[in-house]
């Protein structure tokens, strides 16, 4: 004799009527919907930080009711159909899913995954109560609508989502059995499910820690992060309900009480830890542990593209935020908006953030998409210190946020303690001394020299004067407009801004030898202020093996050229001395080709944008070894 | 459920993992043995300035079971069943190859567009991410040896990469446009300004002879393409300008001011088989061109359109043919404005190479605008002459040359002429209205390349990179990526009284209806979804003789005359991806009938897809997993010993 065969024919059918109304109801809307959402439905996850509470309330009721009816279907294969308290409570769980999926989408649920979610989860709930493998089929099935994006962060996240919402589904519908099995019969459920219900929650316990690893939950994310909190909450309910659990089994073994009220207890605390992870999956994660007071670099992915983040120098007071991004971005911290925004000749959006002492919580929001990362300015600067000490806010920002990100990436894990433009290096020292040597032998008599106040520029100028005096050429020390007569060549050792006007200015009156930049002043941005082509001396090798580690570090951030300054960090938290050879490098933006756009707005549009030095154009040695 | 069921259920568990395993184990074994299958041998120079230059042979050792198919084919040879391969079997039983010699650039992350960089996150696709991955890392640029002899079991494939070290990142471009006995490889590295020098007598072994490093060439750089002489050496073009600004003085003692690497005026070069400068002569006039014409970033003292790309010599006549293309350095003094339509030349020069270390600037002539009125001024006819060919009989003294921006074709019958008049003969509109009737703008910006005329100077080759839908604007519906044919015979046949010329809407599109103008023999459309198009062929120079070995069918080098037809032509779809004009990175075979029309040859299969054409984008390589590469110029070449 099979288990159906125990229930009444009519009145299993009389109970599958309402699951069958649900069924053709959220057949027929679904499917409309589908159609009329057309490529739409193609669309993926959405984060709903942004979104309102009850929208964020339907997705998160629409996914735990996903949840609860798939455990159901799992663990029909080991129990009969469910009946009276179990029935009503399937019915109720689906309908409130049910019509919570039906708005889902203002909940930020993907359309396709809504149209699918909203028959199968009602067909699912109509199997359950009629026929076993069917049941699990639809459970197997709603699994998988749950559990599909996390693919897309691999084989192995996908397989730990469906092992995570599988333990849950086949938890909760244990748990279920016994709530709602009567009072005489719960011994003997316990006995049967006992057993399915304690690996279950051990399996979830396991997958839980593991996802909660991937998902960088640490002491840091949980005390700052919305995300944080709710999975601290759903741990903690989740052991109260096993330890719930724990209690009906010991009052039950005894015989003294049915343990009703621990029992339904136990579920309804299940079901709450059940709403929290389906919140969970609707907010952005809290990323990894940042280093406290030390520069912070992340890559996060918004919308499916890779946005790169930079927080310089992450300590209290004004921090400087480079963003590896196009798109129009803003940032919210302790409390404030700020906007990014693009800064002449340099990659990216950058914003200038105010950062409180310690713990804070920094959201890189980029329309409706959220991504946040939790950072740590470390303790509260002495009453008086300057708020910048490093001069992040000048014109050489860009370059000290260089710096510090290629030492991130070459592994240091130290404070920013100081930027390029605060001191001559001795190599660039050198290379400037060969230069002004190479221009010397080709015929050069007079060069401009473009300079500002910075120790470094100060100290370079001195070099370029003690060396061009040694060979012959006059040097005259130019404003950055480049005015009166010029010299036959022009050398900047100026920061960015000064430098950016020399070869802007140099570009419409050429030199008779050309402009030249100093080598820390080698970057596409820059390049790209001379009109795409710039020559200098460098002191190592831009295609060189460091330099292509330093480009690939680099990449896995996100889009951006190289520079001197973060090679030498990058190396110099390697402990690698950069190669000392010293020639002459030709820089070339980008080559003309088709110009295929009739719009005058895009005709530059086809300069290739990839990695490397400089993106789309070429590094090319010019001269031999200069000595 | 019954134990005679549960035994069967677990023996065919227990079966399947035996099966597993086994297979596991056959595929280790296998990857082994492929590894182990190339044989490598590495060939070195030691530059000037103390580096060593390698070129690393990757010799795929054929299969067992490639190698029963290859006894098979020559024993059904030999029994009478295949004449044509039974000519490549010697009496020992050896197979005289023929191979295409392909130059290519390693594909990686600084070739990606604009649209494609934000695509790049390798979580968003966990499918193709370790294709992405690979893709996007740095490997070396090589040369690719594919069998190219019809009929064998080894035909298209990949027999031989030769890796080139240390420099990265050289964006392999053109070498010579055909090879001959006798000759050296002649591969230039269009952003390195490196020109490698190969032997590859040796066929499909090669050795690495010369590096001709940017200071060698200190008057010009972005070397493009080169014509190899009698004697082996070459003349090469150096389109961009001096490796630094300022004046710059050439070997023959003469001096120009240059705006630096990548601007103006270039050079010619020319080069011995090692690769050593012999001589560097300024494309440039001594006196100023026409500064409204040529326009120059930054400005020079003396405006120049000297930024020579395509070549060709007639040795006979004593004179070298040269299009100047573009300034190939894009300066965006102003990114809200457009930059100048005159960045693209409308120039050819020809020079008097008597001396052959001194050659001289004849004649420069300016390329005629058309009827053609183009929103774009850059698309006009005459914009960016990018190659040029010569003809080939003794008797025929004319000169081709295509505009790449302007889509024309333009013909002058007497090079030697001082004050030579050139003509627009053809107008890609014509080929592209007979593959795509409907076609909204015609040959404004179609992507013209490489230009060839037939050995015996019948027909005009051409490949057009195309436009994909949507280029010029929402409503342009493209231009067909096609390599066509066109019969010059008339053309030839008319000498110095050439009466055809493209002057009317009418002509735009249906080719110059004077009698002696060119006529459109067959149009070949490429079905290419990427950003680019056919860039460059070659036509097969060699074919077997009776006496079982390969005959060169070039009038010049022991072709006959008036000259055999050409039976085939490779072409391959890549132009520059750093330009955003990339393509699909396939090599192809056209077969060419009797007619002049083309056949995609379809038994030239890609050897990992089973498709026709041999696929560059491909996971691995002899030389390793390097991914995709960009295969840029080629040309058919055999080994010595086969060669009459």
């Amino acid at each position: 004799m099979t288990r159906r065969s125990a229930a009444a024919p009519g009145a299993l059918a009389r109970g599958r009527r309402p699951f069958r109304a649900l069924v053709a109801l959220f057949l027929l809307t679904g499917t409309s919907l589908l159609v009329s959402a057309g490529p739409a439905a193609a669309h993926g996850s959405v984060d709903t930080a942004g979104l309102p509470v009850a929208a964020r309330a339907a997705r998160a009721v629409a996914l735990a009711a996903a949840v609860f009816v798939a455990g159901q279907g799992l663990l029909r294969p080991l129990q009969p159909a469910p009946r009276d308290s179990a029935r009503r409570l399937l019915f109720v769980v689906t309908l409130l899913g049910a019509g919570a999926t039906a708005v889902a989408p203002a909940g930020g649920l993907p359309v396709a995954r809504w149209s699918i979610l909203l028959p199968l989860l009602p067909l699912t709930a109509g199997a359950v109560t009629a026929t076993r493998w069917p049941a699990a089929l639809g459970a197997v099935g709603l699994l998988l609508v749950l559990g599909w994006d996390a693919f897309r962060d691999g084989a192995g996240a996908g397989v730990l989502m469906l092992g995570h919402l599988a333990t849950a589904g086949i938890w909760l519908a244990a748990v279920t059995a016994s709530a709602t099995a009567p009072a005489g019969q719960r011994a003997a459920v316990l006995r049967r499910l006992g057993p399915v219900a304690v690996g279950s929650a051990v399996l979830l316990a396991a997958s839980g820690v593991l996802a909660a690893h991937r998902e960088n939950v640490t002491v840091h994310g949980i005390t700052a992060t919305p995300f944080g909190s709710l999975v601290a909450l759903k741990v903690g309910l989740l052991a109260a309900a096993g330890l719930l659990g724990l209690t009906v089994r010991r009052v039950v073994r005894r015989g003294a009480r049915p343990a009703t009220g621990p029992a339904r207890a136990e579920l309804v605390t299940l079901l709450g830890a059940a709403v929290l992870g389906a919140t969970l999956t609707g907010l952005p994660n809290p990323g990894p542990a940042p280093t406290a007071g030390a520069p912070l670099v992340r890559r996060l992915t918004i919308d499916d593209a890779a946005t790169g983040l930079v927080v310089v120098p992450q300590r209290p007071g004004l921090n400087l935020v480079h963003l590896q991004t196009t798109r129009f971005t803003d940032l919210r911290v302790a409390g404030k908006r700020y906007a990014a925004t693009p800064r002449p000749y340099a990659d990216g959006q950058w914003a200038l953030i105010s950062l409180p002492p310690g713990r804070s919580r920094l959201q890189v929001i980029q329309g409706k998409h959220v991504a946040q990362r939790v950072l740590n300015a470390g303790p509260a600067l002495p009453a008086g210190a300057p708020t910048d000490p490093l001069q992040l806010a000048g014109p050489d920002g860009p370059e000290c946020l260089a710096a510090a990100l290629g030492a991130v990436l070459g592994g240091s894990r130290g404070p920013l303690t100081g930027c390029p433009a605060q001191q001559l290096r001795a190599a660039d020292a050198r290379a400037l001394t060969a230069l002004v040597g190479q221009l010397a032998g080709r015929g050069v008599h007079t060069l401009g020299l473009v300079a500002d106040s910075t120790p470094r520029a100060v100290a370079a100028a001195a070099a370029v004067r003690a060396a061009a005096s040694g060979a012959g050429v006059r040097v005259a020390r130019l404003a950055a407009s480049l005015p009166g007569a010029l010299p036959d060549v022009v050398l900047s050792v100026a920061g960015a801004a000064d430098t950016r006007t020399a070869l802007a200015a140099a570009a419409d009156k050429p030199p008779r030898y050309g402009s030249y930049v100093a080598p820390w002043l080698m970057d596409a941005p820059l390049v790209a202020a001379g009109g795409g082509s710039a020559f200098a001396a460098l002191p190592f090798d831009p295609q060189g093996d460091q330099a292509m580690q330093y480009l690939s570090a680099l990449a896995l951030v996100g889009p951006g050229g190289g520079s001197e300054s973060g090679l030498v960090a990058y190396l110099a938290a390697r402990g690698v001395e950069p190669a000392q050879r010293i020639r002459v490098w030709a820089a070339t933006s980008a080559f003309t080709v088709m110009p295929m756009n009739d719009d005058p707005a895009h005709a530059h549009d086809e300069d290739g944008q990839g990695a490397g030095w400089l993106a789309g154009g070429a590094l090319t040695p010019v001269s031999p070894a200069l000595s | 459920m019954s134990s005679h069921t549960r035994t069967a259920r677990k023996a065919v568990l227990l079966g399947s993992a035996g099966v597993l395993v086994a297979a596991g184990l056959l595929a280790v074994q296998s990857s082994e043995a492929s590894a182990s299958d190339v044989k490598v041998t590495t060939s070195s120079i030691k530059v000037a300035d103390g580096r060593v230059f390698t070129a690393t042979n990757h010799l795929v050792q054929p299969s067992k079971a490639l190698l029963a198919r290859e006894h098979q084919v020559v024993a059904d040879a030999l029994a009478g069943h295949n004449p044509e391969v039974k000519k490549l079997i010697t009496a020992n039983g050896k197979i005289r190859h023929e191979y295409l010699v392909v130059w290519a650039g390693d594909k990686n992350a600084g070739d990606n567009n604009t649209a494609s960089v934000a695509k790049t996150n390798p979580s968003v696709n966990p499918v193709t991410a370790p294709d992405t991955a690979r893709d996007n890392s740095v490997g070396p640029d090589f040369i690719a040896i594919i069998d190219a002899t019809k009929g064998l079991p080894s035909y298209g494939k990949v027999v031989n990469t030769i890796t080139t070290s240390p420099v990265v990142e050289n964006e392999p471009h053109h070498m010579q446009y055909l090879w001959h006995k006798g000759d050296v490889i002649y591969a230039g590295g269009l952003y390195s300004d490196i020109t490698y020098v190969f032997d590859i007598s040796q066929l499909p072994a090669v050795s690495l002879k010369g590096v001709n490093l940017p200071q060698d060439t200190p008057c010009g750089s972005i070397p493009d393409a080169y014509w190899t002489l009698k004697d082996g050496t070459a003349y090469g073009t150096y389109m961009g300008g001096a490796d630094v600004p300022g004046p710059c003085h050439y070997t023959n003692g003469e001096v120009r001011v240059s705006n630096g690497f990548g601007g103006s005026p270039g050079s010619i070069v020319r080069l011995d088989k090692e690769g050593k400068t012999l001589a560097e002569t300024p494309a440039a006039l001594p006196t100023a061109e026409d500064p409204k014409v040529c326009v120059d970033y930054p400005v020079l003292p003396a405006a120049t359109c000297a930024n020579p790309h395509g070549i060709q010599v007639r040795e006979d006549l004593n004179r070298l043919v040269a299009s100047d293309y573009a300034e190939p350095r894009n300066i965006v003094l102003d990114p809200v404005r457009p930059e100048s339509p005159y960045v693209f030349r409308d120039t050819v020069r020809i020079y008097d190479i008597s001396d052959r270390n001194n050659a001289k600037v004849v004649s420069v002539s300016h390329m005629p605008d058309g009827p053609r009125k183009e929103r774009n001024p850059s698309h006009e006819e005459p914009r960016g002459i990018m190659e040029t060919t010569v003809t080939n009989l003794p008797n025929h003294k004319g000169a081709f040359a295509e505009s790449m921006c302007g889509g024309a074709i333009y013909y002058t019958p007497d090079i030697t002429n001082p004050n030579p008049t050139w003509r627009e003969v053809f107008d890609d509109t014509t080929a592209s209205r007979y593959l795509q009737p409907q076609i909204g703008e015609g040959g404004g910006c179609m992507g013209g390349g490489w230009v060839q005329t037939s050995p015996d100077d019948h027909y005009l080759y051409h490949a057009v990179i195309g436009r994909g839908p949507g280029a010029t604007s929402p409503s342009d519906s493209g231009g067909a990526k096609m390599v066509w044919a066109i019969d010059i015979r008339k053309l030839l046949a008319s000498g110095k009284n050439t009466k055809c010329s493209i002057d009317n809407m009418y002509e735009v599109s249906h080719g110059g209806q004077e009698k002696d103008c060119p006529t459109l023999v067959d149009a070949y459309h490429v079905d290419d979804q990427s950003s680019g198009g056919p860039h460059w062929g070659t036509f097969d120079n060699f074919q077997i003789g009776d006496d079982g070995l390969y005959h060169d069918i070039d009038p010049f080098y022991g072709g006959k005359q008036p000259g055999n037809p050409t039976q085939r032509i490779a072409f391959a779809d890549y132009f520059v991806a750093r330009t955003n004009v990339d393509g699909n990175h396939k090599l192809c075979i056209l077969d060419i009938d009797k007619n002049g029309k083309f056949h995609l040859d379809s038994g030239f299969l890609d050897e990992n897809e089973g498709t026709p054409c041999v696929d560059f984008n491909r996971t691995d390589w002899p030389h390793g997993e390097y991914g995709d590469a960009k295969p840029h110029s080629m040309v058919f070449a055999v080994n010595e010993q086969d060669i009459a």
